[in-house]
């Protein structure tokens, strides 16, 4: 489940049309967020308030180290009008799930031309209680393609009393290229991701694509050198994306490798139906024969109430109002607007079936979801259970590992988080 | 002044298993440090058979609270220890488990992945040579410093021998750990452990001067305890004292128990093994020997010759190699040499049998040490009625001559040997210059008494005899048929009632 925070932040970057799928560290974030979410631990809450369009602050409360808790603040020089409390948000904006990829060429054009975006910035900062830790973000917005990115901690128990991190990042829609640079032990990386695909031909027209052909194939790369201890770090990924033509169900695979450890790591990623995902991940290691294989599945549920059924936009003119697109932000595919004489009956019912189907997973209304993870490996299950009541989203879960000394399960990680926004 | 340590005591199973687990829950308490992916196990542990040499050079101080010395301690054995770990091997793993917030830590895609592999570490052919002081005040505790560097060298192998960079960071790095061990960490740990176990000490010490010199037992009832951490109660202990100290010594003054009886530590006299006697030393070279162990008094059984008369000759050579042993041991060289005392048994009407050679070859003494009681082990047939001596007082005069001329050899000693003792046997025993005492002498005619009879008349007779035969001299006297080294004239030994 994303914080107030982070979901700000994602709506900022949904603002400015900056995609976050083309970012090198997410090409393996659908597995991720159905394989290595994270269980709360102990109980936490957390208590929103987007005060204006664009300022939000939040309070946070939990139980480690008996009583902690941290207050944030958010400011953002674009409004952020597009964000929802708890009580109205979808679920599939909350919580982290399967990331269809899509190529956003379009969008970003004409987004870009209709705000002001040339020089919008975020900031974010936060005090932890008790003690005097203290957190704090820039993220500014340099050209149309490029943005500066800083994050640094304040804390007297490291040994420099801080740390900072600057990403110089450059996004386009065929590739994207990232600087970082770390004061912890002097980490310098450098991160490149490559898509290739038909869609993403720019040079033929995007309204001519037939909307069958959205596979998209990306190759990325990570170089790292951590100059105080001289550690080098290095791997490469794949990833491969597409959606099935008959029944329009997604399908991601992934493929990365490290070859200084040389260690591979395979996942598959599928949606099965409107309210299930599924994914399993195969680990190997080329010196070591290591291997381990990780399966793990989300079911949501679908709420009780009467849900106003929207129709499918796609025959809707929309007119290119500022509000009506960014009321519809949340799908994509109803930004694309495509005139029916343009295209010919066949090719809108294949449309119609692929988009169809993300259509109604961006419309279901969900109240709940549950996560499951297993590694074999580590003999290890997690269960989580996030969902709605009443106005607020609660999250819980355990994690439960077999001890390797006695042979018996046991409950590594217990924990339970409250969050309201308004 | 050097030790003999006694290095194969160490080399106990339980020991080295005590050593193991001690060992591995120090190495893995505390937090492990990031580089390890697992527990430190010890895989082997082996002490080698090769004693350190330690050695005091020079006694500074002693006295009885006090001690300062300079030691030496030289050790090249064989000792070693492994070790078994998993190190981590991807640094940016480390550095990810090390940053202490994942808000600044940027998300690794597969390159920080773990990757263990598995280490073990070899430390042996370790070579200590160190000189130190030791001071040692029962109310400062121990310490224990080293004069030098004590490591001479130690080996250090491990799985990563083959990388020579990791090989000498790892030697360089052993070695400075073990330099410091000595010179830091071990006088640290020595004072402590010494400050620990002095301190039970402490409380007794001061509980016994608390007490004073209260001489009775009963008045430490009223005694309060201040000190909680004493686990005995002051007044028992003050008791157990005094009775181990009256027991060190003559007094009379033994103190009391409520409810018990007291009797001496009988089995510190009465067990055989505590003293050395003929017999021990006799069964240690015959093992069948042992189960004559008697243990009423100091004398040889006599059916040890009895049952055992092949191996007489052999049993009988024995006893004189100890006995001679035993006597050059103790005397100096001026001492005169001994003879053995013959005794030539006569058989009268008695007829001789079988066994009769086996007794010629086994003289018998009428003369046994004051201090044995000798108890006849055998029957005689012929006596049935035994009468009990009573000690009587007698006059001085004419008792030694009496005593000689009654004494013959008892038939009684014709056919069976009474007793081979360390007084009973004269051809084997030196009887040193002591007086006529108690002896189971026994006269011819009267068969009904005791052998513990003496028949003074005859004694006495025998002594007027030689009396008036030559003068009496104080001497030497080889002819005597008893082989005293001289007659003398004593006073009376207090004889029996006939």
């Amino acid at each position: 489940m994303y914080t107030y925070m982070e979901y700000l932040q994602k709506c900022y970057y949904k603002s400015i049309g900056w995609n976050e799928d083309n970012i090198y560290s997410n090409i393996t974030a659908t597995s991720n967020a159905l394989l290595e979410f994270s269980i709360p631990n102990g109980i936490k809450i957390d208590n929103s308030n987007k005060t204006t369009d664009y300022s939000a602050s939040s309070f946070t409360l939990s139980n480690q180290h008996q009583i902690n808790g941290s207050l944030a603040y958010l400011y953002s020089s674009i409004p952020l009008t597009n964000t929802m409390g708890t009580k109205e948000i979808s679920l599939q904006d909350a919580i982290a799930g399967f990331k269809i990829i899509e190529p956003v060429l379009l969008v970003n054009k004409q987004l870009n031309s209709n705000l002001n975006s040339k020089s919008s910035s975020l900031l974010y900062g936060r005090m932890y209680f008790p003690g005097s830790a203290l957190e704090a973000m820039l993220i500014k917005r340099i050209s149309e393609n490029t943005q500066l990115l800083i994050k640094c901690i304040s804390n007297p128990h490291l040994e420099k009393n801080g740390t900072m991190i600057v990403y110089l990042q450059n996004n386009k829609t065929k590739y994207s290229r990232e600087l970082i640079f770390s004061t912890n032990e002097l980490l310098l990386g450098v991160r490149c991701l490559y898509n290739l695909g038909s869609s993403l031909n720019s040079k033929i027209n995007p309204n001519l694509i037939p909307k069958f052909d959205n596979s998209v194939v990306s190759i990325g790369t990570e170089l790292w050198y951590a100059a105080r201890t001289m550690s080098p770090g290095l791997s490469t990924a794949l990833r491969y994306s597409t959606r099935s033509t008959s029944t329009g169900k997604p399908l991601t695979m992934t493929l990365a490798i490290n070859p200084i450890l040389g260690h591979v790591s395979s996942t598959y990623t599928v949606k099965t139906s409107v309210a299930s995902t599924f994914c399993s991940k195969y680990d190997f290691n080329f010196f070591s024969y290591a291997s381990n294989l990780s399966l793990g599945f989300e079911l949501y549920s679908y709420s009780r109430k009467k849900n106003n059924l929207k129709s499918f936009p796609i025959k809707n003119d929309l007119p290119p109002t500022n509000t009506e697109i960014l009321n519809q932000i949340r799908s994509i595919d109803n930004g694309y607007q495509i005139k029916p004489d343009l295209v010919s009956s066949k090719t809108l019912n294949n449309q119609a079936v692929t988009t169809a189907f993300q259509n109604l997973v961006n419309e279901s209304d969900f109240s709940s979801v549950l996560k499951v993870s297993t590694s074999l490996n580590d003999k290890m299950m997690k269960l989580l259970w996030e969902g709605r009541c009443k106005d607020i989203l609660v999250s819980t879960g355990v994690k439960i590992a077999l001890n390797p000394t006695t042979n018996t399960p046991e409950v590594n990680r217990l924990g339970i988080s409250f969050s309201y926004a308004c | 002044m050097s030790f003999n340590i006694n290095w194969k005591q160490i080399d106990d199973e339980k020991l080295s298993y005590l050593c193991k687990d001690i060992l591995t829950t120090a190495l893995n308490s505390g937090k492990s440090p990031s580089i390890l992916a697992s527990n430190i196990i010890i895989k082997d542990l082996c002490f080698g058979k090769i004693a350190p040499d330690f050695e005091i050079l020079e006694i500074g101080e002693l006295d009885k609270d006090r001690f300062r010395g300079i030691f030496k301690i030289n050790y090249e054995g064989d000792f070693h220890l492994t070790l078994h770990t998993k190190v981590h091997a991807n640094p940016l793993h480390i550095y990810e488990n090390n940053s202490i917030d994942s808000f600044i830590t940027p998300n690794f895609v597969l390159a920080s992945q773990e990757f263990a592999i598995p280490l073990d570490l070899k430390l042996s052919d370790i070579k200590i040579s160190g000189i130190g002081i030791i001071v040692f005040s029962k109310s400062k505790g121990l310490t224990l410093v080293f004069r030098n560097d004590p490591l001479d060298s130690i080996k250090v192998s491990s799985t990563f021998d083959t990388v020579q960079v990791l090989a000498n960071f790892l030697q360089k790095q052993i070695e400075d750990q073990i330099r410091d061990l000595f010179r830091e960490t071990l006088p640290t740990l020595i004072h402590q452990l010494s400050l620990k176990y002095l301190n039970l000490d402490n409380n007794i010490n001061e509980l016994t001067s608390r007490l004073g010199n209260i001489p009775n037992t009963s008045s430490t009832s009223a005694l309060k305890l201040d000190d909680e951490d004493l686990i005995y109660s002051a007044k028992n202990l003050q008791q157990s004292l005094q009775l181990f100290k009256s027991r060190e010594t003559m007094s009379l003054n033994i103190p009391k128990f409520k409810n018990i009886i007291q009797r001496t530590n009988l089995d510190k006299i009465n067990k055989i093994s505590h003293y050395p006697n003929l017999l021990n030393s006799l069964s240690s070279n015959h093992s069948d020997l042992q189960k004559y162990q008697n243990h009423h008094n100091n004398g040889i059984p006599i059916e040890i010759l009895i049952d055992n008369f092949n191996k007489t000759d052999h049993i009988l050579k024995d006893i004189s190699s100890i006995q001679a042993t035993n006597f050059y041991k103790h005397t100096n060289k001026d001492a005169p040499v001994p003879k053995r005392r013959t005794i030539k048994m006569k058989k009268k009407s008695k007829p001789s049998s079988m066994e009769s050679t086996f007794v010629t070859t086994t003289p018998v003494s009428e003369v046994t040490q004051p201090a044995t009681p000798a108890t006849p082990s055998t029957t005689s047939t012929k006596s049935s009625k035994i009468q009990q001596p009573t000690p009587q007082r007698v006059k001085p005069q004419n008792l030694y001559e009496e005593f000689i001329k009654s004494t013959q050899t008892p038939p009684g000693y014709d056919n069976k040997v009474i007793g081979v003792g360390l007084g009973n046997s004269n051809i084997l025993n030196f009887v040193p210059n002591r007086g006529i005492s108690t002896s189971p002498i026994k006269t011819v005619k009267s068969q009904e008494k005791s052998i513990n009879y003496i028949d003074i008349n005859k004694i006495n007779k025998k002594l007027n005899q030689i009396k008036e035969e030559k003068k009496f001299q104080p001497g030497i006297n080889h002819q005597d048929s008893f082989g005293y080294g001289g007659i003398f004239e004593f006073t009376a030994p207090p004889p029996y009632k006939y």
